[in-house]
């Protein structure tokens, strides 16, 4: 083993992630060169040492590459409510069995016969079906909305996305979360969800409520932009206030003032 | 308990009592790490943060950046790298 390739196994040997062999390997290699084991050591208690720090917002480059991440995610996800992958993913555990798998059969043929013979049951069973689907992503996303991995929090303002009329107790969450959630990035994709609701009344003064709570310059940022896709008057005030923070970014203040120009 | 066994118990408390110095030295080296940290180029940077502190695991980071899982890691390596140069170029001013 060589420095460059002991190299790329450092981050492999800080998470305890090698197998037995490059385990031993890099071990050997470590005690025949002191000078390697010293940067190993060094860079681990750094990295330790990183767990203290608080959390570094992202930089706008990194904002960019983001919404690019949450934007082919989308994609992937635009089949809105795609009712054949809804019961599938419902019955998924079950053809884990043959036997189950039997019945499925039998009892979907027996429900094409039914649906076939009658129109009225077909539509019936399909509003159901759509009713438990919407409760339970309903269910999923307040649920992992109280996780404490920001990445769990993300994807519950996703499935939010998914939800096609999305009621009272979601759109407070996403308010909710909006306003409170420690996590910068989770707060910026519910300012983007909520910005796709926002024909909702509620929702259009919550936004305009958040503005002047906002104390990361890419949140402010990105209410200043949805304010104006919106050319929402009612965010005047609310961005005059936010004006007054002593502490603004250079670069927010800037934002804001040609927003203001914009919206009067 | 005799007289060994009873000082061995009070060794065993003082051993890791760390007064006020350590507690300064280390707030010292926080603030020093931090300023390394925000020293660094963005992609450094960002790497380094998406790694250790926005708990994204590597595949998550490489499909973010375009890049394998093993190119992430040799990144974050060279980014830890940089930073310790960093580091240990503010502790000596």
């Amino acid at each position: 083993m060589n420095r460059e390739e002991a190299s790329a196994l450092w981050v492999d040997y800080i998470h305890n992630e090698l197998g037995e062999e490059k385990a031993k390997e890099i071990t050997a290699f470590l005690e025949a060169n002191p000078e390697a084991r010293e940067e190993f050591a060094v860079l681990g208690s750094l990295w330790t040492k990183m767990e203290d720090l608080p959390v570094p917002e992202p930089s706008s480059q990194m904002d960019l590459k983001f919404q690019a991440m949450l934007s082919s995610y989308e994609m992937a996800q635009s089949k809105r409510f795609d009712l054949v992958a809804s019961v599938k993913s419902l019955l998924q555990p079950m053809f884990e069995s043959k036997m189950a798998l039997a019945s499925i059969m039998l009892l979907i043929g027996l429900g094409v016969g039914y649906i076939i013979n009658s129109e009225n049951a077909t539509n019936k069973q399909l509003t159901n079906l759509n009713a438990e689907v919407y409760e339970m992503k309903k269910m999923m996303m307040l649920t992992l909305l109280e996780q404490p991995r920001a990445m769990d929090r993300m994807k519950a303002v996703q499935i939010s996305n998914e939800i096609k009329e999305p009621d009272e107790k979601i759109v407070d969450a996403l308010l909710k979360t909006l306003n409170n959630d420690p996590n910068v990035n989770v707060r910026l994709v519910a300012a983007q969800s909520l910005a796709g609701l926002a024909d909702n009344p509620i929702v259009r003064s919550g936004l305009i409520k958040s503005i002047s709570n906002q104390t990361s310059p890419v949140i402010q940022n990105t209410l200043a932009d949805i304010m104006i896709s919106l050319m929402e008057k009612n965010a005047v005030g609310e961005f005059e206030k936010l004006l007054q923070q002593q502490n603004l970014d250079t670069l927010v203040k800037e934002k804001i003032k040609t927003t203001l120009e914009t919206l009067i | 308990m005799n007289y060994q066994e009873d000082m061995q118990e009070w060794e065993g408390k003082f051993k890791d009592e760390k007064g006020p110095d350590h507690e300064m030295n280390r707030n010292q080296e926080i603030d020093l790490l931090n300023l390394a940290l925000k020293k660094l180029n963005d992609d450094k940077r960002e790497i380094l943060v998406l790694s250790k502190f926005q708990e994204l695991k590597y595949e998550e980071i490489g499909s973010i950046l375009d890049l394998s899982v093993a190119a992430v890691k040799v990144r974050v390596h060279r980014a830890m790298n940089k930073l310790k140069t960093v580091y240990q170029s503010l502790e000596t001013i």
